[in-house]
């Protein structure tokens, strides 16, 4: 299990994260939202371990994150930054198996690259072996470095907790590859137990997969809890300060977040505020 | 831009380390062959036998002095100059991101010609010991000192939060080159005779000084730094993605980044050290290299030292024979050859500068 309690970061004298924090257990799907500047991805490196707060700690399995050695750490919870770019051309499958680095010289190069073409298929991309990855569009880019990440976790017949921690996993995918990588990772979470940590912007998107979402607001823990206790009108509107509908249709579980035109304070105009 | 890897795998398999072994064992025995006076086969052949296993040939010293110890260790220095510059090269770009890191590009070279002219104009006033081994240590010794501390210094003005600029990194190169120059420029200024032949061989690159007593010096120096770096190939291919993700991968990133510093460093310098400055050859030989191997630095940086070194030797045969009996400075004919490479290089990479 992962637990970031009490974390603050500050930058140049300003507490740019104060008393956020997030759980995620084992098979779990949890979401982080929040309007640009909330502070998700200062939450997400605290938690990665790229950043020590200078308030709280964050621990995964119960072990306090300076305690892990790198290459233990890196078995039991990998990364995707939003934006990761290659400087040289290479193939695909070179690249998904650079994630098996914490295992190297425990497993034999044959079984590494049946790894990551299993990882390659879970993503969609199976025959892109020798594809060079700089000639992918965004998306493809963007799932293949999520194979690669997967191929990192991986793991056969050894259990305990394993997590994913995810930049914005659906910038630059279209809106069938939204759902489909979203199912997937649903799936991981289901099957192979990963604990997932995703920051997402689509909010029924987040409605639709997670077990729970974490709003954030300036740097401070708003809302916790399953999507439909987040995701009210009222959360939406001190969270993002826009004016949401949140619709039930029948015959579906889930209800949809209908996004108004009009803001609510934020920008609004003081002359046409004034009657 | 390539668009699928699978047709450079014929090349690539044509270019695998036992074939670039075999052509380099061919090429050194070739060059061996050839130069201001040409050798037959048996001669050669009678020399080596008479060093190596102590067959008594009977054959004149003139001849066994040329070939043993005039043609035998500048060969071996060609090939060891050439690979390790060029595996040095294939790492520093790959710690760089980029690959328009070339050592003498970004200042590197520069700096540890500064140290070595300094070393040279020390050991003969100070020690009196010039072109001796103590005076290859000392010059070898400042060499690494300055590119080591060129090195350190490019990666800090030119990288922040792991991504580097590639702008910064060449224009850092610039002024690290310039102020190497006006440096080196008022050393020769108030330098003796003897000094100043010396400085000058330095500064344009030759391999003319070759001697057993230098190789002694280089090999260890060359094979060391390269052995290390070839066991952090994986850790480089991680830095391909950027500090951040190496280190969320499980790399200890400032471990890796300081052993690829101070062992291309201690390559880089050594090779000044005993040849001078030999430009491009560290630019050229691992982008061929990724070209058709791929980027991944297990076989980037052998396949690096040995073409380097395959290349070198041509290199340096061409140096002494093309005007012979007088010689072209080797660091003329790589610059030559090398610079409009890099200007191609530059005008491919245009886009993402």
């Amino acid at each position: 299990m992962i637990e970031a309690n009490h974390i603050g970061v500050r930058k140049s004298g300003r507490w740019i994260l104060r008393k956020a924090g997030v759980q995620v257990r084992a098979g779990e799907l949890v979401a982080l939202i929040g309007a640009n500047g909330a502070g998700k991805s200062t939450l997400l490196k605290a938690v990665a371990g790229e950043i020590t707060p200078d308030e709280g700690a964050v621990s995964i399995n119960s072990k306090i994150l300076a305690d892990w050695p790198a290459a233990g750490l890196a078995k039991v919870r990998a990364v995707l930054s939003q934006s990761v770019q290659l400087p040289f051309s290479m193939p695909v499958i070179d690249l998904v198996e650079m994630g098996r680095y914490p295992y190297q010289g425990q497993e034999p190069g044959g079984r590494t690259r049946e790894i990551a073409r299993l990882c390659l298929k879970q993503v969609g991309l199976s025959g892109y072996d020798d594809r060079d990855i700089r000639t992918l569009s965004g998306g493809e880019q963007q799932r293949a470095q999520l194979a690669r990440v997967l191929a990192q976790v991986h793991r056969e017949s050894e259990s305990g907790e394993r997590f994913l921690l995810l930049d914005e996993p659906t910038a630059s995918q279209d809106i069938a590859q939204k759902q489909q990588l979203l199912s997937l990772l649903r799936k991981l979470a289901n099957e192979a137990g990963l604990g997932i940590l995703t920051i997402l912007h689509d909010l029924n998107l987040a409605m639709q997969y997670a077990d729970r979402v974490v709003l954030l607001r300036g740097g401070h823990l708003l809302k916790s809890g399953p999507p439909e206790t987040v995701l009210t009108p009222e959360g939406i509107a001190q969270g993002f300060g826009l004016k949401a509908r949140v619709v039930r249709t029948p015959g579906e579980a889930l209800p949809h977040i209908l996004t108004c035109p009009t803001a609510v304070d934020l920008f609004q105009n003081e002359e046409t505020a004034i009657p | 831009m390539i668009q699928s890897l699978p047709k450079y795998r014929s090349l690539s398999r044509l270019l695998s380390p036992p074939v670039l072994t075999l052509l380099l064992v061919i090429s050194a025995l070739c060059a061996l062959l050839i130069g201001a006076y040409s050798l037959p086969v048996q001669q050669v052949g009678l020399v080596m036998g008479e060093q190596l296993f102590g067959l008594e040939a009977g054959l004149p010293q003139t001849l066994s002095y040329l070939v043993w110890d005039i043609r035998l260790p500048r060969i071996l220095l060609s090939v060891f100059v050439g690979g390790g510059l060029a595996i040095a090269g294939a790492a520093v770009q790959g710690l760089f991101r980029n690959p328009l890191a070339d050592p003498t590009l970004i200042g590197v070279t520069s700096g540890a010609m500064v140290f070595a002219v300094a070393g040279i104009l020390f050991s003969a006033s100070v020690l009196g010991v010039i072109g001796s081994w103590l005076g290859y240590a000392t010059v070898t010794v400042m060499a690494f000192t300055g590119s080591l501390l060129t090195t350190f210094l490019v990666y800090w003005l030119a990288s922040s939060k792991g991504y580097t600029s590639v702008v910064t990194m060449l224009l850092a190169g610039v002024a690290i080159t310039a102020l190497g120059g006006a440096l080196t420029g008022l050393m020769t200024y108030f330098s003796d005779e003897d000094e100043l032949r010396d400085i000058t061989f330095w500064t344009l690159g030759s391999l003319g000084g070759a001697n057993w007593q230098m190789l002694a010096l280089l090999v260890p120096l060359v094979l060391l730094p390269a052995f290390i770096l070839w066991r952090q190939s994986s850790q480089l291919d991680l830095l391909l993605l950027g500090e951040r993700e190496a280190a969320y991968t499980g790399v200890n990133t400032q471990r890796t980044k300081w052993i690829v510093i101070g062992c291309a460093a201690l390559i880089v310098g050594a090779c000044v050290a005993v040849s001078g400055v030999i430009a491009f050859v560290a630019l050229v030989v691992p982008h061929l290299v990724r070209l058709i191997q791929g980027p991944r630095h297990r076989s980037l940086l052998l396949g690096s030292a040995l073409l380097g070194g395959l290349l070198m030797v041509w290199a340096d045969t061409a140096a002494r024979t093309l005007i012979a009996p007088a010689e072209l400075p080797i660091g003329i004919l790589t610059a030559l050859l090398g610079a409009p490479f890099f200007i191609w290089l530059l005008l491919k990479t245009k886009r993402s500068l």
